[in-house]
Parts: structure tokens; sequence; C-alpha cells
């Protein structure tokens, strides 16, 4: 197994998974988030068309 | 197989199949990244010419993977999209564009953050692989910014699925380039006449990576294209059903 901070270009090797990690993250908050406002802003439309109907 | 492809380009049967899929696609493919990521960080052998910066393979080649396969895709729906008109092929190509540069502004970095131990720069103008790489980037926000800019919706499916269309001329060269033209960059490792050429204990975690990455990947995939095609579809019954229950 190759020690954590001994590794040769740790700098680099551990930037890239940072940035790897940080993409991963950003993407699935991203998508999820999308997700739910979407949900959210087509059910407060088809309420207001429904209401809209009524009167 | 037709049946099911039938079937998937029903608006609502996509939506619940997704709802239904993505569970399973996001923690398989998370699971294969955490397995690739531990066995290639930690337990492959260092690189006899690059030693342990070889490792930053273990996030690029997926991320690079993804940004190309990303546009095929995205091709072939707006394909599908122009010429048999299905509407689920638009809700994929707006699903699968943020995503699609998401991996390729990481293909960048990491591609970058490689080159400066190995190559001495951090970029390199001339190298047709990286330009053709940066350019796809373009083509992204470039088609995300078409459709922002086009209120009417089938004008911007349209419009958009043509600028798509056209930018796939760009993965041929990308894939191509290392080959066609003098590059810093390496030629092909995996998908190399007579095999890959790369030893099995780096080549497993790798391959772990590629197929953990696409199964997330497919996975935000399907929860992006969910929300669009639920916006799309806000007048149907199905969705108004689905979205207000009994209040219905």
């Amino acid at each position: 197994m190759i020690e954590f901070f001994t590794m040769d270009y740790a700098f680099y090797v551990y930037s890239s998974l940072l940035a790897f990690l940080s993409v991963i993250i950003i993407c699935t908050k991203n998508a999820f988030t999308h997700l739910s406002n979407t949900l959210s802003h087509v059910k407060n439309t088809i309420q207001q068309m429904d209401n809209d109907n009524e009167t | 197989m037709w049946a099911f492809l039938h079937k998937m380009a029903s608006p609502r049967y996509f939506y619940k199949i997704a709802s239904s899929l993505v569970p399973w696609f996001l923690t398989s493919g998370l699971l294969l990244m955490v397995i690739g990521l531990i066995n290639g960080l930690f337990y492959a052998p260092p690189d006899y010419q690059q030693g342990d910066a070889f490792r930053i393979i273990y996030v690029h080649v997926p991320a690079a993977y993804i940004s190309m396969m990303a546009y095929s895709l995205m091709a072939f729906a707006a394909f599908v999209a122009l010429i048999w008109r299905i509407k689920i092929a638009h809700a994929v190509i707006v699903g699968a564009a943020p995503l699609g540069a998401w991996f390729t502004f990481l293909a960048l970095l990491t591609g970058s953050i490689w080159g400066r131990p190995m190559w001495g720069t951090w970029w390199e103008w001339g190298d047709p692989r990286l330009t053709s790489e940066l350019l796809m980037l373009f083509l992204y926000l470039g088609y995300m910014a078409l459709r922002a800019s086009i209120p009417n919706l089938a004008q911007a499916d349209k419009l958009s699925a043509i600028l798509i269309l056209i930018g796939a001329i760009n993965i041929p060269i990308i894939h191509f380039s290392v080959e066609w033209w003098t590059s810093l960059h390496q030629g092909s490792t995996l998908l190399k006449a007579g095999g890959p050429a790369i030893a099995s204990s780096m080549l497993y975690p790798l391959l772990a990576m590629i197929i953990g990455t696409t199964l997330y990947f497919g996975s935000l995939l399907l929860v992006r294209t969910k929300a669009e095609v639920i916006n799309r579809e806000k007048h149907s019954r199905w969705a108004k059903k689905m979205l207000l229950g009994n209040q219905l």
C-alpha cells in the first residue's frame, strides 16, 4: 500500500482527487435541487391553473 | 428491445422507469467509484516512467470519457429528435448538457494538473487534444446559452439540436487527434489494437472508475431528464395526477 503523504507528486494527485470529488458533489447537489425545484414549480403552476379554471 | 425503446418514448412510462432506476444507478456507481479510487490511489503500483503521478489517470480518464460519451449521447438524441420527433430525446439532451459541461471542465482541469509535472506546462495551445477538448466545453456552453436565449420551446429544441449535430464532428477529432497530429498527450491506452497497454493491477481500478462514473452519470442524467419531462408535461393528466394525487 502506498503511504498517504509520502507519495510522489502528492500535491498533483490529491489536487486532481479534490477536483473530481468537488465536481461529483456539485453535480449531485445541482441535479437533485433542480428536480426538487422543478417539481415544486410545476405543482404550483398546476394548482394555479386549476384555481383559475374554477374561478 | 424495440418494444422497450418504444415504451420509453412515452413521457409517463419514462418518468416511472427513471424513478425506479436512479437509486440503483447512483448507489452502484458511487460504490464502484470508491473501490476504484482506493485501489487506484493506494494499491496499484507506481508507473515505471511517471511514478505516482500516473494515478491522476483514475480521475482524468473517467472524466474525459464521460465528456465525450455525454456529447455522443446528445448527438444521437438530437438525430432521433429531429428525424422521429420524439419528445423525450429533447429532454435527454437538456439533461445531459450541464453534466457533460462539468465533466469536460473536470477533464481539462485534471489534464492540466497532470501536464504540469509531466510536460512542464499547465497548458499548450498548439496541442490538438487539449484545444479540441476545450472546443467541446465551448460547444456545451454554447448549446446551453442558445437554448436559454430562445423563449419558444419548439424553436429552441430544433435549433439547439442542429447545433449539437454540427458540433458532433468534434468527437472523432478529439479521439483521433493524438494519432493524426503531433501531440504532447499520450496515445490511447485502453482502446488500442492488441488490447490495453496497461498492467491488470492498474487496469481493474481504472475499469471500476469508468463503469462507476458511467452509472453515476446515468443516474444524474435520469434525475435531470425527469425534471425536464415533468416541466414539459405539466399540462398532461398523468403529471397532474402524480403531483397533486388525491387533490384531483
